[in-house]
């Protein structure tokens, strides 16, 4: 299911989503080029003001870009060489909206029933369409409350609901999950993966979570100031980030040296006051510290060495200066460097103490100084 | 320029009293012909001055100073401007205030306390409720009469040709409420000529009346003579009998317990002088 | 884990009820409470006022009057529908005000100044505009009477004519403002479900605004209710056909003011009933 590959019979060019447009606002522009096939789930991850919402609602037809090529299974939805534009009632599209937007009057059956009521179905058969799609999503008993008695993970599925009924050929969301609170995350994840699995259309989703789009996606689309930066299945970017940002969002740390680019975790740094034996250590400064459970995260910042006496480490393998990285090491591995009490505030005592302040240098060694892609193992 | 003024300021104060009547404010046009009229009315006076003192009655006291407040019927508004700077020639030392509005309007305030020296009434009726309550100083004198006049518009479009006119049900009548001096006045016009009136409208005061004439609105008003003065070209009059039925009799008489009440007794009488009585005649006003 | 505290994240659940603890501790400031007691004093003393004045002992004989039930009824009847056409033309003039967003800002100023414009017009001044537009020499009028023989003034349609004209702008302003403050994402959310745009204004959009438009017709219903001077100006006064309760209470005044306090009390009483069941019932009608 990595979606990059057709596996049916039908002409390529006429199934699923195929987009290419361009949005320019002042100080920004998004030009995205994606294709969707039937059945599988295209995730856009990237950090706030990537443009993200902005593709969906293009795709949605709320937003009018600068130029645009988009079909959804050879129909034309919007042409700048040719004028098409089709407004949002006739793309055959279903959007669940960040916070839902179920409409606040109306009942769950009310807002289900909403599409098939405005294209003329008699209330009763839509009130009858409504219950069962409600059921369908295992929450028919709710059907009479409004929006404000709803939970989150009951809300997000009233308006999925709504958005399935029409049996959209795509269907577009949102942030699905930001509203739900974290305890109840993993189940409502869940449902909506089981959801999406039953969808036969194409499903694009935005979200900033990586969990989310590592779970729910078949692909992932990376996007960062307005532009893909990285595409794949969730395992192939998971393993070989391009960005920092990527990287950062997986969880693992990309270093540039003159040799390449290596990956590694945060476990798998170790810190040291003076320049250890390893040859691939890299000097870098302390930009803060946070204590996690058991253990301390060093936020670090590769160190501008050139022309510092004492510090010409690998003067064939430089790292550009300013890359930031991320080290996780147990408070024992401190102590031993500098003995100091553990107390309730162990990284404020450090911090004190004059290790691991703000703008104090430290060497980064990893466990996989050839810079082997990091598949994290506990050190 | 200074009556002009004062005709705005006591204009202004109308307003106050009786929303209503502002009507004649907003039409440009009446202000005009009211001041022009006012104007034209106050020429008289000036010749009349030296008459005045040498016939030494109250009025001509020169020591009499001060500030007085004259609370006058709204159909007063013209005459008494003129008059008013009259008295002020005579007597240079007192200010007089003119408010105007519909007599019951104004004699209620001063029943209930209005600071009011001198009452000049439209009616004996809304004389008799300050006289009634004890505030009039001295009895009131009737200074001028008033009678009934059919008011059409230029070209007279419903072809009114008198009082029985008013009967007929096709044409647009507007008559003054009953509550209001001059319905009362019509009503026993309307009664001598035995005639049932079929008014579309029932005004609240004899400007309004009026305006529905000039905006040609309706065919015919019964209003005051005087008013069909004061409107010059904008309509016509049409005097018919039965409106000497119904005459209307302006009383004044100066209020009790004003501190100014030599000035108030001298702004009565000075009503009554030739002088004031001449400038009455040409706004309309029948000698009493 | 953060995340679910902050209240702006956990979304439609939280975002409903924003009233509740959390406004306490942030009540009125100390410094507000004279303020606000001496405001709430000032509108309503006088009505004590003109309760005090009230004839208790004759009331029964004064009510009986067949002309208040008359007036009343009138009144109430063109209240209605002058709160009726406001709706049906208000609502849509509303809605272009608050979604001009494209067009010149000087264009907006200038609409939003026309709508405004009844408000801050003396409604004596806004009657003789109408009769200028509307009377049967008017703009418009002079063709309605030479073409279809329809003479508005005098009429009770000319009664809701003049109280739309004044009342309308509270119920624009009133509706333009929920129009502003409304979540336009609803409607995107109700295009992408396949509605039209007049489905969506009539089963999203409005219902949004319902609030706001309740608010806007109450008030609209209020000032129509007690219109007096475009009315009087406009359509006159005749009982039966244009004589509302405000100007039978005006009449009244001139002749026999325990009548107008009566009619007042009435006026009042029936306002008051109205306007806080039609509320309740409205408001009640949105939230269930």
């Amino acid at each position: 299911m990595t979606g990059t590959e057709p596996t049916s019979t039908e002409p390529t060019g006429h199934t699923g989503l195929r987009a290419r447009f361009r949005v320019d606002r002042p100080g920004f522009s998004l030009d995205l080029n994606l294709r969707v096939f039937p059945g599988t789930v295209t995730a856009i991850v990237g950090p706030n003001g990537a443009g993200k919402s902005t593709a969906l609602r293009v795709l949605a037809g709320l937003v009018l870009p600068a130029t645009a090529r988009v079909s959804l299974n050879g129909r034309v939805l919007e042409d700048s060489a040719t004028g098409v534009w089709r407004p949002p009632a006739d793309r055959e599209i279903g959007v669940v909206f960040q916070d839902y937007l179920l409409f606040p009057h109306l009942t769950a059956r009310d807002n289900v029933a909403f599409g098939l009521r405005a294209r003329g179905t008699p209330k009763a058969r839509a009130a009858q369409l409504a219950e069962d799609w409600l059921d369908r999503l295992g929450i028919g008993h709710r059907s009479d409350a409004l929006p404000r008695q709803l939970s989150g993970g009951q809300a997000q599925r009233v308006a999925l609901a709504r958005a399935l009924i029409l049996e959209p050929k795509l269907l577009l969301l949102d942030e699905p999950l930001a509203a739900i609170d974290a305890e109840l995350r993993v189940a409502v994840r869940a449902q909506l993966a089981e959801s999406l699995h039953d969808f036969g259309g194409a499903t694009v989703l935005v979200t900033h979570d990586p969990i989310d789009a590592m779970l729910l996606a078949d692909e992932l689309i990376v996007l960062e100031s307005g532009r893909i930066t990285q595409l794949g299945s969730p395992l192939a970017v998971a393993a070989t980030p391009a960005t920092d940002y990527v990287a950062r969002l997986v969880g693992l740390n990309l270093l540039r040296r003159a040799s390449g680019t290596v990956t590694f975790a945060p476990p798998e740094c170790r810190l040291s006051r003076s320049q250890p034996d390893d040859s691939a250590a890299v000097a870098c400064t302390v930009r803060g510290v946070e204590q996690l459970g058991g253990r301390l995260r060093v936020h670090l910042a590769t160190m501008d060495t050139s022309g510092s006496v004492g510090y010409d480490a690998h003067p064939n393998d430089p790292a550009p200066p300013g890359q930031l990285l991320i080290a996780e090491v147990s408070l024992q591995s401190l102590f031993e460097l500098r003995p100091v009490a553990p107390g309730p505030d162990t990284s404020a005592a450090f911090a004190k103490a004059g290790l691991l302040a703000t703008g104090q240098p430290v060497w980064l060694s990893t466990n996989y100084p050839d810079g082997d892609k990091s598949e994290s193992r506990e050190s | 320029m200074r009556r002009a003024l004062v005709g705005l300021s006591s204009r202004s104060q109308k307003l106050r009293r009786l929303p209503g009547s502002v009507l004649s404010m907003v039409l440009l046009p009446v202000v005009l012909v009211a001041l022009v009229g006012c104007s034209a009315a106050a020429s008289a006076p000036e010749s009349s001055v030296k008459n005045t003192e040498a016939s030494a009655d109250p009025s001509s006291n020169p020591a009499l100073s001060g500030t007085i407040v004259v609370d006058a019927a709204a159909s007063l508004t013209g005459s008494f401007t003129a008059i008013a700077s009259a008295f002020k020639a005579l007597h240079p030392d007192v200010t007089v205030t003119l408010n105007f509005g519909s007599s019951a309007a104004l004699a209620s305030a001063i029943v209930a306390g209005a600071p009011v020296d001198v009452f000049a009434a439209a009616s004996a009726t809304t004389m008799a409720t300050v006289t009634t309550a004890g505030l009039t100083a001295t009895p009131p004198k009737v200074f001028a009469r008033n009678s009934l006049e059919i008011a059409v518009p230029p070209g007279n479009p419903g072809k009114v040709s008198g009082i029985r006119d008013f009967g007929d049900s096709a044409k647009k009548i507007a008559l003054c409420a009953p509550q209001v001096p001059c319905g009362a006045a019509a009503a026993i016009a309307f009664a001598a000529a035995g005639v049932t009136p079929a008014p579309s409208t029932l005004e609240q005061d004899v400007k309004a009346a009026l305006t529905k004439v000039q905006l040609g609105e309706v065919d015919a008003a019964m209003v005051y003579r005087t008013d069909v003065i004061a409107a010059g070209s904008k309509v016509i009059g049409i005097e018919f009998a039965e409106s000497a039925k119904a005459v209307t009799s302006y009383p004044i008489a100066p209020v009790t317990k004003r501190a100014n009440s030599a000035s108030a007794a001298a702004f009565a009488a000075f009503v009554l002088t030739p002088a004031a009585q001449t400038i009455l005649a040409n706004a309309g006003f029948q000698a009493p | 884990m953060r995340v679910s505290k902050h209240p702006s994240r956990v979304g439609t659940r939280v975002r409903f009820a924003v009233s509740g603890p959390e406004d306490h501790g942030v009540g009125l400031p100390g410094v507000l409470w004279l303020p606000a007691i001496l405001a709430l004093a000032f509108l309503a003393l006088p009505l004590v006022a003109l309760i005090t004045r009230v004839p208790w002992a004759t009331l029964p004989t004064l009510l009986a009057a067949p002309e208040i039930g008359t007036a009343l009824g009138l009144s109430l009847l063109s209240a209605s529908l002058a709160t009726l056409l406001s709706l049906i033309f208000g609502i849509p003039l509303a809605w272009f005000l608050a979604r001009s967003g494209r067009w010149p800002p000087a264009v907006r100023r200038l609409l939003r100044a026309v709508v405004t414009v009844p408000l801050v017009l003396p409604p004596v001044v806004g009657g003789v505009a109408l009769l200028l537009l509307l009377g049967r020499r008017g703009l418009i009028g002079q063709y309605l009477n030479a073409w279809f023989g329809l003479q508005l003034p005098f009429s009770t349609a000319a009664v809701v004519i003049a109280e739309t004209f004044v009342a309308m702008p509270f119920l624009v302003l009133a509706v333009e403002g929920a129009l502003r403050g409304a979540d336009r994402r609803f409607e995107q959310a109700a295009a992408t479900l396949g509605a039209s745009r007049w489905y969506i204004f009539r089963r999203i959009t409005l219902p949004l605004i319902a609030p706001g438009v309740t608010a806007g017709a109450v008030l609209c219903f209020a000032r129509a209710l007690g219109e007096f001077g475009a009315t009087i100006t406009f359509a006159g006064n005749f009982p039966g056909t244009t004589q509302t309760m405000p100007l039978a209470a005006y009449l009244a005044l001139e002749t026999n003011p325990d009548a107008a306090y009566v009619i007042s009390l009435v006026l009042l009483a029936v306002a008051i009933t109205v306007l806080f069941s039609l509320r309740e019932r409205w408001i009640r009608g949105v939230s269930a």
